[in-house]
């Protein structure tokens, strides 16, 4: 009997018997660089068994700088879906000289015969293959389902544009006509959004005459789209702004208007109008019953294909008015002018997709009188932890007197620990520039935050030991530069996602940067030529892959801990664990180039940052 | 070249052993086994692996033969015995040895089971691992059963290896051992200490090392 590892998937299908009947039954064969394996159109006679070497699946069909399809190593299986379709659609070449096991045709299909496990495996691989394979070759490589590809243009409707003199009268009439809802009137060249809702409470709350013109009473403060942009961005939009009518314009030039109602009518799946029930949310008990619904929403995205970021912009915004309401909803009304409460870490960043730990704070006014304040906070933070957000075993949140301070207070403490630059502080100031108003007055935080830039772009060692951190943890990749692989898995987090993180995030300190996603810094670092285009482009889609990456292992975790909450805590730190044995091999691939990505990047940090000694 | 280098094999060897597989040749002429001697004009080759524990009566011998091609190494059509004398004459140290090979079943060395395996190796070529030093035992066994010892044509891959080495860097001198040579062209050594693992690994090195020359010729 040959000595054959089988303890991977699929073997691990199989009994002992069937694991015999393959050590029996197999043979080796050894391949040349170069040499083909499998032709496309050729019969499958085998199973192949990579014991060494490297082999590429290559479709014919396609020019060459997009034929690499698959890329199989040590330990892979190839061939099985030939013999199951009668016959190869790929071309299988040996990239390195390689050594395989071969499992004969008969033998295969016996095993599938006998074992139902083993032979639905290959089926099931050979659907999600097909499946990646269509979403690859969608136009531009987005991988969004028909309906999130849905554009502005396909759901607006024709504007109805008034002169600026129209009385409100003849408005109503007009409205009534053309089934609309809404009226736009232009003055001076500014566009204005007059609805039914504005005509009435102008009518009966604010007594104007039916004979006043409508310009009195329109809106001049309009949120705009344009026709080529995806009607899921527009969404976003509404929740954001708190609107229901986004105006369509292309190069100023009115197009049309998009209504909420059309918008939800396309996205009609129950998921989606999580974000409508946050709106209309007017007690505690409302806003936490939409807030429980969020996972819901996400793994609806995921289902659909929708591309990561714009998940994450959506779950950003919401997470920002659930926030928000909580706020309205505790702090009494004459205090918003004086305090803003910021969120800081990955929500601060707009980086977060499930619930994590909430990391806020408070900056006040400097004058401001607050008798009750600790105990308004320790109400928000109960409160917050009621809609589903639990606490920061950092205690980084408002009921931490240590992060409630006004303006000076701050710009004290940013200076302190510029100073300072120890570990501590330094993690602090890396959570300050991730620092996003979500309620209040934002302009408190702009003017801390316009501190912090000015003590520390220019602060040459300060941002030396601020990258230092990024290069903390090793890149998951061997000596020759293939996928390490422990059976634990890999820590995404710490080999993948931190590191590009708080990279970018030293060089957007460095720039001067406001943005706080990272994704938006990477823009803001091409354009200002700091990073060339072509990187930063990489980098977001290599943060993007370890993004969705980690949600799957997230989403996968909270299925099977719904029932059994305690164990939680231990899932969070395995969430963060990639087992590269279990993805399939396009995944291997795509994470394989984005770990090379992120050792590229560290290697410019070190160069850039001088941390090459440290 | 390849041609070159099985002609070299087939009539390498001493005066003695042409001459004594010339005499088996006529002594078997009538015997079932006469076809052993033809020449072989086949692709496929056998690996041999073997090893030996003395012992007061008889020797045991654990034995692996594997076919081989040009590419592929047929390890499903291996062939792996433990042979010893009729009488286990020592239980414990059969074991032992058994154990330490990894081989198949433990039959008696009588002139079935050697037949058995004089017709699996057929006439094809013998590859190996220092073959002569291996095969003596068993030579002797079946000189004393079957009145042949084996007639094929051997390659010893030791040789092959050090020949190519010395391509490489005419100063060479140092003889290696098995595990050495694997490593020297990156044989995956697959459980070297079965008999069908060396069987295996030295065809693969047999495979490796054609390629090689092939490459430099």
């Amino acid at each position: 009997m040959v000595d054959v590892d089988l303890s991977q998937l699929p073997f691990t299908l199989l009994d002992d018997e069937g694991r015999d009947h393959i050590r029996r039954g197999i043979d080796l064969a050894y391949f040349d660089r170069d040499e083909i394996i499998l032709e496309s159109g050729q019969a499958g006679e085998f199973v192949f068994l990579i014991h060494k070497g490297e082999v590429a699946e290559i479709d014919p069909t396609l020019p060459s700088s997009t034929s690499r399809i698959g890329h199989y190593t040590a330990g892979d299986l190839f061939g099985a879906i030939s013999i199951l379709n009668g016959k190869s659609r790929y071309r299988f070449k040996a990239e390195q000289e390689c050594l395989c096991y071969l499992l004969p045709k008969a033998l295969f299909q016996q095993l599938c015969r006998q074992y139902p496990d083993f032979s639905n495996f290959f089926r099931q691989s050979l659907t999600h293959k097909a499946r990646l394979l269509t979403e690859k070759r969608a136009e531009g490589g987005v991988t969004m389902a028909g309906f999130m590809l849905a554009k502005v243009s396909e759901c607006m409707r024709e504007p109805l544009l008034m002169s600026a003199a129209t009385d409100i009268a003849s408005a109503v009439k007009q409205l009534n006509e053309s089934h609309a809802d809404s009226l736009l009137v232009e003055t001076q060249d500014t566009l204005g959004i007059v609805t039914k809702t504005d005509l009435l409470n102008a009518l009966v709350l604010d007594g104007h005459a039916i004979t006043s013109s409508v310009d009195e009473i329109a809106h001049f403060n309009l949120v705009t789209a344009a026709p080529d942009q995806y009607l899921f961005e527009v969404l976003v939009l509404m929740t954001r702004h708190k609107v229901a009518r986004v105006v369509v314009l292309e190069q100023n030039a009115l197009k049309g208007v998009v209504e909420l109602t059309d918008v939800l009518s396309y996205f009609s799946s129950r998921s989606y109008v999580v974000s409508l029930q946050v709106e209309q949310a007017n007690s505690l008990e409302a806003l936490s019953v939409a807030s429980q619904r969020t996972p819901e929403l996400v793994k609806a995205l995921m289902a659909q294909g929708v591309k990561l970021r714009f998940a994450m912009d959506l779950l950003a915004a919401l997470n920002g008015r659930i926030m928000s309401k909580a706020w309205d909803f505790t702090i009494n009304e004459r205090y918003h002018e004086q305090s803003c409460m910021m969120v800081m870490g990955s929500e601060g960043r707009g980086e977060q997709i499930l619930k994590t730990d909430q990391d806020n704070g408070l900056i006040l006014a400097d004058d401001t009188q607050w008798p009750e304040l600790a105990s308004h906070m320790q109400t928000l933070t109960d409160t917050l932890i009621q809609l589903g957000y639990p606490p920061c075993p950092g205690n980084i949140m408002v009921s931490n007197p240590e992060w409630v301070a006004t303006v000076t207070q701050w710009k004290g403490n940013i200076a302190k620990w510029a100073r300072e630059r120890d570990g501590d502080s330094l993690m602090k100031l890396a959570i300050m520039l991730d620092a996003h108003a979500v309620a209040g007055n934002p302009s408190l935080l702009e003017s801390v935050r316009d501190e912090l830039f000015e003590r520390c772009s220019g602060d040459e060692l300060l941002l030396s030991y601020f990258a230092r951190t990024a290069l903390r943890f090793s890149t998951p990749l061997t000596l020759f530069g293939s996928l390490k692989k422990p059976q634990h898995g890999i820590d995404i987090k710490k080999g993948g996602i931190f590191p590009i993180v708080h990279g970018v995030r030293t060089m957007a300190l460095e720039r001067s940067i406001k943005a706080t996603s990272t994704f938006d810094r990477l823009d803001a670092l091409a354009a200002d030529g700091r990073l060339d285009r072509r990187f930063a482009d990489d980098l977001g889609e290599a943060l993007a892959l370890f993004s969705e990456l980690r949600l799957k292992q997230q989403l996968s975790t909270l299925e099977t801990a719904a029932d059994a909450k305690e164990a939680n805590s231990q899932n969070s730190s395995r969430a963060n664990r990639v087992v590269v044995q279990n993805l399939s091999s396009l995944e291997r691939d795509l994470l394989r180039e984005a770990m090379h990505i992120v050792k590229d990047f560290k290697q410019r940090l070190s160069h850039r940052y001088h941390l090459e000694y440290s | 070249m390849r041609l070159l280098d099985r002609h070299m094999t087939l009539f390498s060897g001493s005066l003695r052993t042409l001459l004594r597989r010339e005499s088996d040749r006529r002594r078997c002429a009538d015997s079932p086994y006469a076809w052993l001697f033809q020449p072989y004009m086949g692709e496929e080759l056998v690996s041999l692996a073997c090893t030996v524990t003395p012992t007061q009566s008889s020797p045991v011998i654990s034995l692996a033969a594997v076919v081989l091609s040009q590419q592929q190494v047929h390890t499903s059509r291996a062939f792996v015995i433990t042979l010893s004398s009729a009488k286990p004459p020592d239980s414990a140290s059969l074991r032992r040895h058994h154990l330490l090979c990894e081989a198949g079943a433990v039959l008696t060395s009588n002139s079935d089971n050697l037949g058995a395996l004089v017709e699996f190796i057929g006439n094809r070529p013998i590859v190996g691992w220092q073959l002569e030093q291996r095969l003596g035992a068993l030579n002797a066994l079946l000189s004393k059963r079957l009145n042949f010892a084996l007639p094929n044509a051997q390659v010893d891959v030791a040789k092959l290896h050090q020949r190519q080495l010395r391509r490489l860097h005419p100063e060479v001198e140092a003889p290696s051992n098995f595990a050495q040579a694997l490593a020297c062209w990156q044989v995956p050594a697959m459980a070297v200490q079965s008999v069908l693992g060396e069987a295996t690994a030295s065809a693969l090195l047999y495979i490796r090392l054609q390629r090689i020359m092939a490459q430099t010729a």
